[in-house]
């Protein structure tokens, strides 16, 4: 209860100092990690969701960090309330037609770090993806 | 803190009897494979608008920005300039008022406000149910003005054929990479408010190297909706990509 509490004060800070847009972005998120585990929680004809793991594109714009702050605002009073968000972070790897290089990328400029050409495939890390809860 | 599990529950305290200690119960606890994208529910929406503008031969624009760039403006004078070309109509999304749906009511196209109070973005689920409001005629060109914001739009796929992103030479011409989630998944970029530049320091030049280097497809439109250059390049653009 207190954790909750301390959670609705930095979003009210948030708000008021203008990170709107970043912490609303991931509440946004979380709201639609957590409807779709209620579903999926109902479908199962189980009461709670104790766990759901996530498997989160470094370039899925979704920011980690964020994400774990907002997700026990959006659990609460549904099904995920208490509920642990486990996250397994995907590197993103792009593919580069001119040198034939495979590489890591840490943002979206597409250019290749060996040759320089642009622009490069991006290959994964994209992924906002529910694989799996864990219900009772 | 629970001591047991770390969860957010507290170990003492109101909800203690509601609070089961699942780890030792594990003859309970059942693991279901999910394997689903998270934004799935907002997809299946976003392709039911799809079939719903292809029944109706129908096609639709998502523009989007950050707050104050111009999205409106540009919508009414080119609503303006497209009158003659084949119905159209327009969703608009805000976070409350419909003043932005008054502007566009004055140029006698059709419009549904969304007001969406708290969401910081318009979802598909929302803008299908704008359609029903709007009952499209055949061959209708559909603008979506989205909510001002940068960052949730990108992320929800509307159901549109093409989202276009605003940006204005008062907001810094780096923009595209503070915020490449946008630029990268849009396929058309209007840079606005051209009859400012005098009087700020945005490089055209440096907006376009970013925008490029973030999503080398992008189309680039620079516009003034107040002194009219470069609208009929981008109104050009809007009749020959959906044939109107």
């Amino acid at each position: 209860m207190f954790l909750c509490c301390v959670h609705k004060f930095i979003l009210a800070y948030c708000v008021l100092f203008d990170h709107i847009d970043v912490v609303m972005h991931e509440l946004s998120i979380a709201q639609s990690i957590v409807d779709l585990a209620s579903e999926k929680v109902k479908e199962a004809e189980a009461e709670r969701v104790l766990s759901i793991t996530l498997s989160l594109g470094l370039l899925s714009g979704v920011v980690r960090e964020s994400l774990e702050f907002c997700f026990p605002i959006a659990c609460e009073e549904t099904p995920c309330e208490g509920a642990v968000l486990k996250i397994d972070m995907v590197p993103a790897k792009a593919h580069c037609s001119s040198c034939g290089g495979d590489f890591d990328m840490k943002d979206f400029v597409l250019v290749c770090p060996e040759c320089g050409f642009f622009p490069v495939e991006l290959l994964v890390g994209g992924e906002l993806k529910v694989i799996s809860l864990e219900v009772e | 803190m629970c001591d047991t599990c770390g969860c957010g529950l507290p170990s003492n305290g109101q909800k203690e009897n509601d609070h089961h200690h699942h780890h030792d119960e594990d003859a309970h606890v059942r693991e279901i494979r999910v394997q689903q994208n998270v934004m799935a529910k907002n997809d299946a929406y976003a392709e039911q608008n799809r079939k719903y503008l292809k029944e109706r031969v129908s096609g639709a624009i998502n523009m989007i920005s950050s707050p104050g760039s111009g999205k409106t403006s540009l919508l009414t004078t080119t609503l303006l300039r497209l009158k003659g070309d084949g119905p159209m109509a327009v969703v608009e999304g805000d976070l409350q008022t419909d003043n932005d749906a008054e502007r566009i009511r004055k140029t006698g196209i059709p419009v549904h406000q969304i007001n969406t109070e708290n969401a910081c973005h318009l979802d598909a689920h929302m803008v299908g149910h704008a359609y029903q409001h709007l009952d499209l005629r055949e061959g209708s060109l559909v603008f979506i003005e989205n909510v001002g914001n940068l960052v949730c739009p990108a992320s929800f796929d509307l159901g549109e054929d093409a989202t276009v992103v605003l940006l204005s030479v008062t907001e810094g011409d780096d923009k595209p990479a503070k915020y490449p989630v946008a630029f990268h998944n849009a396929e058309a970029m209007v840079i606005t408010k051209t009859d400012l530049l005098p009087h700020v320091d945005f490089s055209l030049e440096k907006c376009r190297k970013w925008a490029k280097a973030v999503n080398p497809e992008l189309v680039i439109f620079t516009l003034s909706s107040k002194s009219g250059e470069g609208m009929e390049e981008w109104c050009e653009w809007i009749r020959r990509r959906w044939k109107r």
